[in-house]
């Protein structure tokens, strides 16, 4: 939907403070995709995002939306192509759930902005879609936060544009509304339209996006799968530090071990994790399999030998063996004695 | 709210420093003579026009404090912070304080009074001109507030500076347009003054869409398809036009453009903008005439000035407004 040829990004255009973020970007944004833009702050991802959507133009180079090039779409046309979901206030309390989703029909409507009877259906849906019908009636500064994100993705819905920009939509919200926002993106876009979000929850990236695109401040755009950017280190390179780094097997990030101690572990599936999970809190290395994981050594390395069955947990090491009746007593132990 | 209109209108005209029996007052509104020359003389050309002046006054300016507090996303903006007050006031005191109060001369055939005018709409509608020039080039709404600011805060001390060289008369002049009073319109004008004020008031009342979607913020008016600029550049225009008019006509008043609309937010319960502007309309030519009430008592002869009345209607309803702000939605 969209293509970008040497695309200059920045602000202040064509004044004495004119400040390129980005230049020669190249991209492309296929249709039915979900493809979320993350990256360190400050790398330029909000900027990307207002020139994709035609709040601002390029410094240099070529957008193009749909083999247009964006500079000639009217701010009208733009209006049924693109929606936008942002973290932005506004000034909408005093309306109702429903008159700020109609909002959304604002392209489609008459001079006086009232509603035929599709327009009428297409706002139900909206809401019916996003979850909030029940709230209809009320009013907008009686919602909760996450209530109030899907208000504006209702209205970006209601809006009935085949691409929909957003900007850290799940930024202020608590992980239920977060996981509920990612499902109703997926979904929207099995249901065919295009959606590209800005986002710092590597988490639901990793298991819901089609594409990423990283943006970092001196390298442009690293585009690809969740799995390609994994495997070959892209995601490690760009939010691991000194301190934690990206663990390519379970697809999560650790704390790298202070202490020199290292335990291996004797477990079923499920224990083991959490007896890694405490181990790795308290700054003990692990030994175990996969000696290619930064944290993760060769079992002959262990200081000790960890045993978990039948919910009893032994550490053993040549020092002799402690038992322990349950998971907290075992972590209790290791708080006070190996920090 | 639509039927306390007449009912306020009719009691400004029957209320005032010289009582005269209500049975009078109908008789000669419906064109028959009194018992009292002088009493027809009175509701006709004393308390119709200024009835009539002060339900067109009290309109306009709510809705351009309205207009204003949409289009900054801000409740405590009002046609006096963007300085449109101020430029009308610096007009009348160049007229009055510079030339003496006697500028007659040198405007052959036109009196006194139509040379104020003239100044506080022209005043009026330079500073209008300048807002709206700022707003062309200046993207964002703080920035537009702060040039109004400053403007208004310039043609100040423009004015402090003639008045300190003006003669005793022209500051008194001066200082008393700049009480207020909607008794300055004459029957003569009246048609002038209310035909250009339906206009905006017209103008206003189309605009109710551009507005709702103002409502979300300038970005996402500009997503579902709203031409800021242009929607901007008209908004300014309906209020120059509006304040200027009413204050060329009426002096500045304070507190009506702040407060109404709150009120009308208030009693609708909602902040959209197709119920908003009827009901501003109708709470501002209300209040004004409810104050305009004020100003006068049976038996007295002096009047008091409308800019002390205003703010003891406005005032309260602004401090109401800002101690309750987590319980009114709008705020939120």
């Amino acid at each position: 939907m969209f293509s970008a040829y040497n695309l200059s990004i920045g602000y202040n255009k064509g004044t004495s403070r004119e400040k390129i973020l980005h230049e020669g970007l190249s991209f492309s944004l296929e249709k039915g995709t979900l493809t979320c833009l993350t990256g360190p702050n400050g790398a330029g991802k909000s900027t990307l995002l207002r020139t994709l959507s035609g709040n601002q133009s390029p410094l240099k180079g070529r957008l193009e939306f749909n083999g247009k090039d964006m500079s000639a779409i009217s701010g009208k046309e733009l209006a049924k192509e693109i929606g936008l979901v942002l973290t932005d206030r506004t000034f909408a309390g005093g309306l109702t759930v429903k008159e700020l989703v109609s909002l959304g029909r604002y392209p489609y409507t008459g001079f006086w902005g009232k509603l035929d009877d599709s327009d009428e259906r297409t706002v139900h849906l909206a809401m019916e879609r996003t979850g909030i019908l029940d709230k209809a009636s009320r009013y907008v500064s009686e919602l909760s936060d996450g209530e109030r994100q899907k208000v504006m993705i209702a209205k970006a819905l209601a809006q009935e544009c085949p691409v929909i920009i957003l900007d850290e939509p799940t930024a202020f919200l608590d992980i239920t509304s977060k996981m509920d926002i990612m499902y109703l993106l997926h979904e929207m876009t099995s249901a065919g339209k295009t959606v590209l979000l800005s986002t710092h929850d590597i988490d639901q990236v990793l298991q819901l996006a089609d594409r990423i695109w990283i943006m970092e401040k001196d390298r442009g755009i690293t585009s690809g799968t969740p799995e390609e950017l994994a495997l070959n280190g892209d995601i490690d390179r760009v939010f691991g530090n000194g301190t934690s780094s990206f663990d390519i097997c379970s697809g999560r990030f650790f704390k790298q071990p202070k202490s020199s101690a290292r335990f291996s572990i004797e477990a079923e599936e499920e224990t083991k994790h959490w007896i890694e999970n405490i181990l790795r809190r308290y700054d003990i290395g692990i030994c175990g399999e996969y000696r290619s994981v930064p944290g993760i050594h060769g079992s002959s390395d262990a200081d000790a030998c960890i045993k978990a069955k039948n919910g009893e947990i032994r550490l053993e090491s040549t020092k002799g063996s402690i038992s322990f009746p349950g998971l907290r007593e075992f972590s209790e132990y290791i708080r006070k004695n190996c920090n | 709210m639509a039927l306390l209109v007449p009912v306020f209108f009719l009691l400004n005209l029957g209320w005032g420093a010289v009582s005269i029996p209500l049975k009078e007052t109908f008789s000669i509104i419906s064109g028959n003579e009194a018992s009292r020359e002088s009493w027809t003389y009175i509701i006709l050309e004393s308390r119709l026009p200024q009835a009539i002046t002060a339900l067109l006054a009290g309109a306009s300016l709510s809705i351009s404090g309205l207009i204003l507090q949409t289009v900054f996303n801000n409740p405590l903006a009002s046609p006096a912070i963007l300085g449109i007050n101020n430029g009308a006031s610096l007009g009348t005191a160049i007229v009055m304080l510079a030339t003496g109060g006697s500028i007659g001369g040198a405007f052959s055939g036109m009196s006194d009074y139509v040379s104020i005018m003239a100044g506080a709409f022209a005043g009026a509608m330079a500073v209008l001109a300048v807002i709206i020039l700022f707003s062309s080039i200046v993207k964002s709404n703080i920035m537009l507030l702060i040039i109004g600011l400053m403007v208004g805060y310039m043609t100040s001390s423009v004015i402090s500076l003639l008045n300190f060289f003006a003669s005793a008369e022209g500051v008194f002049a001066y200082t008393m347009w700049g009480m207020g009073d909607f008794s300055s319109v004459s029957m003569k004008q009246i048609p002038v003054f209310a035909s250009v004020t339906l206009c905006g008031l017209a103008a206003s009342l189309l605009m109710m869409k551009p507005m709702n979607a103002l409502l979300l913020g300038e970005r996402y008016a500009e997503n579902i398809g709203v031409n800021i600029r242009r929607t901007r550049i008209m908004l300014f225009a309906i209020t120059g036009l509006l304040t200027g008019i009413t204050t060329a006509f009426c002096g500045p008043i304070a507190f009506i453009g702040l407060s109404v609309p709150h009120i009308a937010r208030l009693l609708l319960r909602s902040s959209n903008h197709a119920m908003l502007i009827p009901a501003s309309i109708l709470a501002g030519s209300i209040t004004a005439l409810l104050c305009n009430a004020c100003c006068t008592f049976p038996g007295i002869s002096t009047i008091m000035p409308l800019n002390a009345i205003t703010p003891i209607i406005g005032a309260p309803v602004i401090l109401y407004v800002i101690i309750n702000q987590k319980k009114i939605q709008y705020f939120n």
